[in-house]
This record gives structure tokens, C-alpha cells and sequence, in this order.
């Protein structure tokens, strides 16, 4: 364990400055996560239809974040 | 707005674009050019906080590393532990299905002049301009141009708060080492 994981656990779960970093830890992590399964998606040639309804949002949400890459 | 750029300045700018090599210009190619001007006052701050040629290599490493992680720091790391998630074994995961560096950001592709600099770069320049003027300098120095690196909220400027190179503890080395 590191230096700063001994410190948040010193300093018990209900500290919101560890938690809310992780919050944003993951999102970050699911946005790298998300437009790398989007990319695989297209070079298989799925349509940005399909890709939305996997992903539970609309067609042009999905297109207008990923399209440009 | 290269005009109000010391020649020193311009000089890391252009040594950037060389270490880029082609590619898109990032926050670490202009630290590469900030260090290997050695005789530059950026150079010469860095050094004294442990980024001379052998640190930079070590830097480097760990951000290529917080790449691979699709840029998450070590403290972000250490904070998805503490919710039960181990990163490593979640890279570790995806790169044996989807093969190395799959969550490495993309640049976009560069061609375009506009995207010569990546985004990272365009507010390093800004932030920099903005520490000449807050001083009450007419010029934008190498010096700013690290200031500016430090001020920054990319995974190079995360490396480096890691290891206390922070902009308030820099600025106070470069005024104290104004006065010796």
C-alpha cells in the first residue's frame, strides 16, 4: 500500500476529500473506457445507432462526442 | 502571440516542436526543452527541485505510466482503492484483450496548424502570459513558460505536484534565486 492509501485509511472511509477524488478518478476512467469500446465498436462497423442503444443514450449524444476521433 | 516572447522563450517553444518530432506538441516536450536548455533560469530551477536530464527520465516514465492509465495519478490510483477498485488489474485486463496502451488518450491526428499544440500546451502559453503580466513584466520569459507548465491539470503536472513541484514552490525558488 502507499503512502496516501495509509492516510486515507488513517483517516476513515467518510472522508470526502478521498471519496470524491475517486468519484472523479472513475469517471475519467470510464471516459477512457467509453471512447475505446466506441472506437472497437466503429472499426467492427457498428452503426452509431447501435452503439447508442447499447450505451443507453441517443444516437446523436454518441455521435456528437465520439465522431471526431 | 509569440510578440511579447523573450528569445529564450521562443527558443523552448521551437526546441519543443523538434522534440515532438512531427507529432503534437505536448506539456512534456516543452519540460524536455525547458531542461535540456541548461543554462536557462527555467533549467536551472528545475534542477534544484530534482528535474535535471536523469530526473526527467524518471518523470517521464511515470507519466508515460499514468498514460497507460488513461491518465489517472497515483493519488487517483490510491483513491479508487479505498472504493475496492484496483486499476492495475483493470488495465491489466483490458490491455490482454484490446492489447497495449488501449486506454493511452489518442491526440488527434495533427495536419492542421491550429493543432500543432495540443490543447494542454494552448493553456500552458495562456497561464504563462498571465504570470508575466500578474508580475508586472512586459516579456514572457522561459520562466513563465514553467510557471505556466505548473499551473497546469494534466497528468504531467500531476506527476510533478506529486513530487511538491508545485507553482507556489517554484516561484518562490526563482525569486529567492533572483536575489543571490
Amino acid at each position: 500500500m502507499t503512502v496516501a492509501t495509509n492516510l486515507a485509511t488513517a483517516a476513515g472511509d467518510r472522508d470526502p476529500r478521498s471519496g470524491l477524488r475517486a468519484v472523479s478518478a472513475l469517471r475519467r476512467l470510464l471516459e477512457q473506457l467509453e471512447a475505446m469500446q466506441v472506437a472497437n465498436a466503429r472499426d467492427q462497423g457498428w452503426s452509431w445507432q447501435e452503439i447508442a442503444t447499447e450505451l443507453g443514450v441517443s444516437r446523436q449524444a454518441v455521435h456528437k462526442k465520439h465522431a471526431k476521433r | 502571440m509569440f510578440e511579447r516572447f523573450t528569445k529564450n522563450a521562443r527558443r523552448v517553444v521551437q526546441d519543443s516542436v523538434s522534440i515532438a518530432d512531427g507529432g503534437q506538441v505536448g506539456t512534456r516536450h516543452l519540460l524536455a526543452a525547458m531542461v535540456a536548455d541548461r543554462e536557462s533560469r527555467a533549467a536551472q530551477v528545475l534542477a534544484q527541485v530534482g528535474v535535471d536530464e536523469p530526473g526527467l527520465a524518471e518523470l517521464m516514465t511515470a507519466v508515460e505510466a499514468a498514460d497507460r492509465r488513461g491518465g489517472l495519478s497515483v493519488a487517483d490510483v490510491d483513491a479508487l482503492a479505498g472504493i475496492g477498485i484496483d486499476v492495475d488489474e483493470v488495465i491489466d485486463t483490458v490491455e490482454r484483450n484490446w492489447g497495449s496502451g488501449a486506454l493511452t488518450p489518442r491526440p488527434p491526428r495533427v495536419g492542421r496548424l491550429e493543432s500543432r499544440f495540443g490543447a494542454a500546451v494552448k493553456r500552458v502559453l495562456e497561464q504563462a502570459l498571465r504570470a508575466a503580466v500578474d508580475n508586472g513584466e512586459r516579456q514572457l520569459d522561459d520562466t513563465h513558460l514553467l510557471l505556466g507548465l505548473l499551473k497546469g491539470d494534466d497528468p504531467l503536472a500531476h506527476e510533478l505536484a506529486a513530487r511538491d513541484i508545485t507553482y507556489l514552490r517554484v516561484r518562490a525558488l526563482l525569486a529567492s534565486n533572483a536575489l543571490s
